[in-house]
Formats: C-alpha cells, structure tokens, sequence
C-alpha cells in the first residue's frame, strides 16, 4: 500500500508540496532538517539534484552553506557528504509492524539493511547488518534483505492452507508480481486482501505450543531450534513437505521457509563477490541476517551471524530468540564468563555469516506460535549492544513503545541507540504477535490442560521437524535450550 | 574521444588523519579510428653543432630525421630546425610550416642531406624558434623532437626563463645521443614540456628512436588534455604526479581554474593509459564523517570527458584505516625507487660512496620488490646487487658512463600494478 522511505521523499512527495506526506517533516531546506528521528538532519529533502546549478540545490548539514549540495551528494563548498537515502530508512506497517534503519554517529554510511512486508496479521522481516571489513557491504545488505524477503512471501498462513487446501498458494498468491515493493528494504506491502479468518480450530494443535510461563520452559519445549544445514533447495523441499504433510506445526512450516529465505539471500550475497567492482573478489561482499515470518500467532525465524530476534512479554525480560554466531557466545557456550567474554576486543568477531568466503552457511531457526500477546523484536547490534541485559532490553523496548505508535516506538530505540553514542548502525523492526483470540474466557484459563494436549505432539513433530535436518533431541530436550537463557 | 577515470584509494582514513592518498587511472579509448580531432604539427629539432661531427652522428642523425619525415602522416605541418648557436630553419623556408605529402617529404629529406655540423648549441634559442612555428597552428597537436649531444652553451639561467615562457603550449621528447650531453639538462626541458627524455648510446640506433617518437606522436589524437582538480574549502593539493608510464611531478603546473579549482596539463593523448598519484591535505573530520576530498575530472577545454571522486571516510576502525591499498603503496615505491636512483647517482659523482650505496640498495630493494625488471637491469650495471630483498649493494669501480645515464634517464619509468586492490 505505501512505500515509506524519508530520504526518498523528494521522489514522492507531489511537486511544490512543503512537507512529507509520510512522515510529515518539512521538505525545505535549512531549518527544520537536523531534528527529528533521523539523526544528523539534512538527509531530508531532495534525494537527487535534477539540476546541480537549480536553486533548490540542498543546504549543507556540515557548513551550512546555502545551496551548497552537488548531484552528488557532497557540499560543493567543505566537501561533506550530505546524506543518503540510506542513512535513515523507515517502514510502517501501520499497527502490524514498523521497521527503522538509521546510520548511526560514528559510521559513515548504512551497512544495515531491512525488509518490511505485512498483511493482516501476518509480517515478514529482515534485518541485515553489512560485516564493515568486507568489501561493499551495504551491497551484501540490500540484496540479503530483498532476496530474503521475497522469498518470505512464500510462507502459506496456516488458515489459507486450512481454507485453500493447496500448498504454495497462500500468501504468496496474494501477491502479484506488481506488487514488489520498488525499494528493497523499505517497503511495507499491504495484504489486506488476506481474508482467511479461521477461528481457533483451525489452528487446532499448535495452540499452547508456546507456553508463556515465567520460566518460558513450554515455550522452550516447543520451541524448535537447529542449524539448518541444507542447501537452500533442500531447505525449501523439506519447507513444502512440511506443508504438504499438513499435520506439521503451522509454525515449524513457517520457520522452513525461512530457513528457504536465508538459504536464498546467501547465494544472493554470493553472486556479489563476482560483479562490479573487482576488489570484492579479494574481501567479498559479506552480511549478517535475522529474518522472521509471522502468520498470526505462528512464528517462524531463522538467522545467520549476531543479529537478534527478541521476544518480549508484557513483563520479565526479554527473551532473546537468537543464539549469535559470535565469538563471544562461542567462548561462553564453552563455559567462559559472559561478562569477560564480551568485553574482549574479539567478543564481536562473527563465526558465521552470509558472503562467499562464508562457506556452507547453516542458518540456524526456530519458531513457536504465541499463546500470550507479545512483541518479536529484530535488530541489528547497533542496538542491543547498548542493551546486553535482557532486563533493560526489555524495559527500554517497554518504554519506547510506552503510548506510541510501533513507527515511533522503533524510532525512539533507534535515538536511543545514537544517544548512548551510535557507534554502529541500528536497525530495529517491531512486530507485536498477537495469540489467538480465544472464543471465551475458558480458553486462557485451560491452557495449562491445553499446553499438555497439544503442546506435546507439537514438539514430537518437532523433533521430527522438516523445516531443519531435524535432530530428534532438538525439540523437547531442556539441555539444548535456546540462547536466551545465557542471557 | 572516450575517456574514462577510476581512482583507487583507501578511503578510509584514522582519526586526526589528513592525508588522502589516491591513483588515478585515466583511459582513452583513442578517436573512432584514430582520427585526430585536432590538426598536427610536428617540428624536428636536431643538433648541429660542432660535436655532432664525432662518430658520425650527423650522419646518423640525417638518417634519423628522415625516417622521422617519412613517419609523418600526410597533412600533418611540419618543420625542421637546425640547431646551431641559433636556431636556424631547415626546412620549409624560415618561418613556414610545410604541409606533409610525398613531395613535401621528399623535399624535406634533401634538405636534411644539406645538414652540416658546425657551431654552438643553443636548446633555448631552438626552443623558442619552434614555438614560434606552433604558435601559428593554435589548437594543433604540437609535437617537437629534440636531439642534442651536447650541453647547452647558453648563459647560465636562459634556458629556464624559455622554458617557463613556453611551457604547455606543446610537447618535447629529448634524446641525447653519445654521453656528453647532460641527463639533468634534457630532464628539465622534458619535464617543463611534458615529454619524455631519453638516451641513444649509438648513433645507429638513431633512427629506430626517431621512428618510434613520430609513431607516437602520430597516434595522438586529442591536443590539450587537462586533469581537473577540485578540491573544498581548507583543502590543499599537496601533489598531482604522473606514475605511470613514468614519474612526471605536476604539481607546479598547476593553473587556478576557478574556486577551488585547478587544471594540471596531460598534453596530447591517443589511444592510452596513465596513472596520476594525487596527494590532498584535509582537515579531519570525526568518525563517520565521509568527504570528498577532490573531484578529478579529465577535460578538454569545457568539455568534461569524465570524472573520479576521491574520498575521505574517518573511522574509529584501524582494520579499516590500515589497509594498504596497493595501487597507492605501489607507486609511493615507484616514486621512491626514481628518486633513490637520482639521488644515488648524485651522491656517487659528489664522491659520497656512503650515501650513494644506501640510495643504491634501497633503490635495488624497491625494483625488485615492484617486479620493475627493466629498472633492476640498469642498476645491476652500475651496482653489484647482493641481495635485492635486504638491499645490500657494492658500487661498481667502473660504470659505463653511457650505463649511468641510461639508469638515470629510465629512473622514472614506473610498471603497472594490477587491478584488484
């Protein structure tokens, strides 16, 4: 329905207008720019000059010299780069899911990346963040999102396969090629068109899949997570026979064709190493992705490299989803104090990632389908380095969204993210996940009973589970227990 | 004429730097069969003076300037300049051009057979004759073939005050025939004339010199190409050297082109590449502050044939900041390998053995490192190379002199690194 991109305003907006239809800021220059969420202002305005000598060249955000902004970029008088579209990008999917992408302080560009489809009651997203010692990696960025995202498309909602019958033509049927969104990362497309509304039988057995207790054990339980380390056709083949064998937890389907989508963005991000400039044979183009399919309560996700997915309740801490492929985790997987192995100067080295020198990756995924109202959170660790503790990660996403819009919430951690110093690029989506809404009272109050019934052959899929080479401990085994509770 | 330009650079810089390094390669896909845009003009100055009676030179240089003729396509004005204590005009009658034609060429070479050696040498004077000729062809590609053999017999200052005054307007390729002519003389005029200098040890190789300048000359096609260098406020260009195919300094030839602006002359191209080493100085920004510390356009007059940027990005990332990139390392070291040489070959004729040997071994380290072969050849013959990784030299007891000046004069040409950073 609408593409929202702040920077690209200038494209548009309608000729002459004085502000934003988007996001309501002003468009001429000068005054108004250097406020707002987007620190560092003056990427506001006119994306591309049409005429370098036109008086509605930009003012410079650097010296402030009037019209001082080249077709290029740069401020004809100092020198400084000005601003990119890409320096502050955001997505609204209205009350379904927002997305924000800034620069940050100390970097002089976005190598984050993401992707923002959403329908009704469903979302896709992806979040990538560029490795900085590769050659180009906002190039293996962008196209990692946009692969990923469009093949996220893919995901069926369980209640069009309950309705519809045949598998592949779900969501993915409701989108026409027409509706590609025109810029990767930034679009938000509306799937209002998404009209299945089965009720809570029909998604029948994975109800209490995930049990929200504190302890989150049923959650956990439920919760499938392994390194996929399929090929992506592979990825996709088990992804369709987890729908086609229509008795798989909707939810572990979804996370199948996410472990399809990373496995799709990988090879995008391989393909790069051989194109343009000739430098990136020598370090080639390399990302981290976190991507998530949420269909309703069901939710499926999946990640290559330390971007994160949260979950988040109305209170506790955050539970975060993803287990970094760093070497921090690494060293405290292997029993090293988590404190000490953050604060060494390599707790950031990446053990995985998405790139040709990254050899077969093994995106790891999981996926649960929600009992209670909660929050997905993806970002890149732009933010959650600024929020180790998932005690104040959960506080501060609480705040953040405190009587705010989901696009002013994700605006507010993005500025609080470049208050605490912005020393990388930070990128945050916003996904709340609603559970099914119970036809009476009777339903919350039975989870415990509904927990038991069906949770349990939930898992025992679980281990079974297609959307990954499956290993049968994986699902219900308490010691293989997600990342979240290192933290 | 197509041109295009890449700059190859390490953008990104540590905080508090504010040096920005960048090789600029510029590429001309040469007219569409090597049409010229622009008429020609070639003027062939050879020595007559005195000297040139020994070994036969004159001889060998009348064979030489007419097969240069011979090499000169039709249509194309040319002349001959006689060098003697003045300059005197061969061919056409004095103050003309000759068009070229089977017969105007014919006609050159008897002329050429009337070339006798007597008398001074006088490269200001002949200079100043040939811009005379050039200037009545505005906008021609200019082209003039200096042989001497000598130094220069003018007052001590004279030849510089021509040079300055002429400077730009065209073209100079010296040769020095036999060894009793000055490297440092030839080089100065090369280098005011953006030409080449070299020496031809045997009067019998005259001629092969002599056709392979005109062949080149003759594949020229654009006149007056410009490198245009745009730099912001409180930036200044602390460099702008040619590096490939050999080490040109233009940095004093800089001419204000606007503000903050400048246009270094290329002179003439033809189908080619050259690589240009520019050197900024910024003021530092903070980290992720991304500037552009000069845009490099290519021109012709007001036509902009194509453009480079040149980047600065700070960063608090040393992985980031301490990349080498080996466009830049590699000709900083060809920089350093011509000055090493020249500096070598000062201190050795000044008795200083001590300096010379150190000059010498860093000179060996750089060509050998650099893969420059041919480089490594001419110093093998004035130094024993030991060991070229560590450097380690012995200086000959007996260098030919002509060995000598052939190091010197090919100090600067430079070999091509490859692409990928």
């Amino acid at each position: 329905m609408i593409v929202v991109d702040c920077a690209s305003c200038g494209d548009e907006r309608d000729a002459g207008a004085a502000f934003c239809e988007a996001c309501g800021r002003a468009l001429e220059i000068g005054g108004s720019a250097p406020s707002g969420a987007g620190e560092g202002g003056g990427r506001l305005g006119a994306g591309d000059d049409p005429d370098p000598s036109s008086a509605r060249r930009r003012a410079c955000p650097h010296c402030r010299a009037a019209r001082a902004v080249g077709a290029d970029g740069y401020c004809e008088e100092c020198g400084m780069l000005a601003g990119r579209p890409r320096d502050h990008i955001e997505a609204d999917g209205g009350a379904v899911a927002a997305a924000v992408s800034d620069r940050g302080r100390r970097h002089h560009r976005n190598e984050d990346a993401m992707w923002l489809a959403v329908g009704e009651a469903a979302a896709d997203v992806v979040v990538c963040d560029g490795v900085s010692a590769s050659f180009d990696p906002d190039a293996a960025s962008d196209i990692a999102a946009r692969t990923a995202g469009e093949l996220l498309a893919a995901a069926q909602h369980p209640e069009d396969e309950v309705a519809g019958g045949a598998s592949g033509d779900g969501l993915a049927a409701l989108l026409s090629p027409g509706d590609k969104p025109e810029m990767s990362g930034t679009a938000v497309r509306d799937r209002s068109e998404s009209s299945a509304h089965g009720d809570g039988q029909a998604r029948g057995g994975a109800e209490g899949a995930r049990h929200e207790g504190p302890a989150g054990k049923g959650a956990e339980e439920a919760r499938h997570e392994d390194s996929a380390g399929e090929s992506a056709e592979g990825a996709r083949h088990d992804a369709d026979e987890a729908v086609a064998d229509g008795d798989a937890t909707p939810a572990v389907a979804i996370a199948g064709v996410v472990a399809a989508a990373i496995a799709g963005a990988a090879e995008a991000v391989v393909s790069l190493a051989h194109t343009g400039d000739p430098r990136r044979a020598a370090s080639n183009p390399a990302c981290t992705i976190v991507a998530a399919a949420v269909r309703g309560p069901h939710v499926g996700f999946g990640w290559v490299g330390d971007s994160r997915a949260y979950w988040l309740n109305a209170d506790g801490p955050a539970e975060q989803l993803t287990e970094d492929d760093s070497w921090a985790a690494h060293m405290v997987k292997l029993g090293a104090d988590p404190i000490e192995a953050m604060d060494d100067p390599r707790a950031h080295a990446i053990t995985a990632w998405l790139g040709a020198d990254a050899g077969p990756i093994m995106p790891r995924v999981g996926a649960f389908t929600a009992t209670h109202d909660g929050l997905l959170v993806l970002c890149s660790d732009g933010l959650w380095n600024y929020l180790p503790d998932p005690e104040a990660f959960a506080a501060t996403v609480r705040d953040c969204a405190a009587g705010r819009s989901l696009l002013e919430a994700a605006r507010a951690l993005v500025s609080f993210a470049n208050r605490a110093g912005g020393a990388d690029n930070i990128t945050v989506a916003l996904v709340p996940v609603h559970a099914p809404a119970p036809p009476a009272a009777g339903q919350h109050a039975g989870q415990p009973a509904a927990g038991q019934h069906a949770g349990q052959p939930a898992a025992g899929q679980l281990a079974a589970g297609p959307p990954a080479a499956g290993s049968p401990a994986a699902g219900p085994d308490p010691a293989d227990s997600p990342a979240a509770e290192d933290n | 004429m197509s041109y295009t330009a890449e700059a190859f650079q390490n953008e990104y810089l540590a905080l508090g730097a504010s040096e920005v390094n960048a090789i600029v390669t510029v590429t001309s896909t040469g007219a569409a069969g090597g049409v010229r845009t622009a008429g020609a003009t070639e003027i062939i100055i050879v020595d007559a003076s005195g000297s040139m009676q020994a070994e036969g030179r004159i001889g060998a240089a009348r064979q030489a300037a007419k097969a240069a003729v011979e090499c000169i396509d039709d249509g194309v004005h040319f002349a001959i300049i006689a060098g003697v204590s003045t300059a005197q005009q061969l061919f056409p009658e004095p103050g003309r051009l000759a068009v070229a034609s089977p017969e105007t060429r014919a006609a050159a070479s008897r002329s050429i057979d009337r070339l006798q050696a007597s008398g001074g040498t006088a490269m200001g004077a002949w200079l100043l004759l040939a811009a005379q000729l050039f200037a009545q062809r505005p906008g021609d590609i200019a082209h003039a073939i200096l042989l001497t053999d000598g130094d220069n017999g003018e007052r001590f200052g004279y030849l510089e005050q021509v040079l300055e005054s002429i400077t730009g307007r065209f073209t100079v390729d010296c040769r020095g025939v036999g060894t009793n002519w000055k490297v440092s003389e030839l080089r100065k005029i090369a280098t005011a004339m953006l030409g080449t200098v070299d020496i031809v040890a045997r009067p019998i190789e005259l001629t092969a010199a002599f056709q392979q300048m005109m062949t080149t000359a003759m594949g020229k096609t654009s006149a007056d190409v410009q490198l245009k260098i745009w730099t912001p406020v409180n930036t200044t260009v602390r460099f702008v050297k040619q590096v490939e195919p050999q080490v040109t300094d233009l940095t004093g030839k800089r001419v204000e082109d606007g503000p903050r602006a400048g246009r270094y002359p290329l002179g003439s191209w033809g189908q080619e590449s050259r690589d240009y080493h520019v050197c900024v100085q910024v003021t530092p920004g903070a980290a992720g502050d991304e500037m552009l510390a000069a845009r490099v356009s290519v021109v012709e007059g007001d036509t902009v044939h194509a453009q480079a940027l040149v980047r600065a990005v700070w960063t608090d990332d040393t992985a980031l900041s301490t990349r080498i990139n080996r466009q830049v390392a590699h000709y900083t070291g060809q920089a350093e390998l011509a000055s090493a040489i020249q500096e070598g070959l000062a201190a050795r004729e000044s008795g200083d053995d001590r300096t010379a040997t150190l000059k010498f071994g860093r000179a060996a380290q750089l060509a050998h490192a650099s893969g420059n072969t041919a480089t490594s050849e001419l110093l093998a013959k004035v130094v024993e190379i030991e060991d070229p990784v560590t450097g380690t030299v012995r200086l000959r007891r007996r260098v030919n002199a002509e060995d000598e000046m052939a190091l010197d004069t090919r100090s600067t040409k430079t070999v091509r690194v490859g692409r990928a950073q």
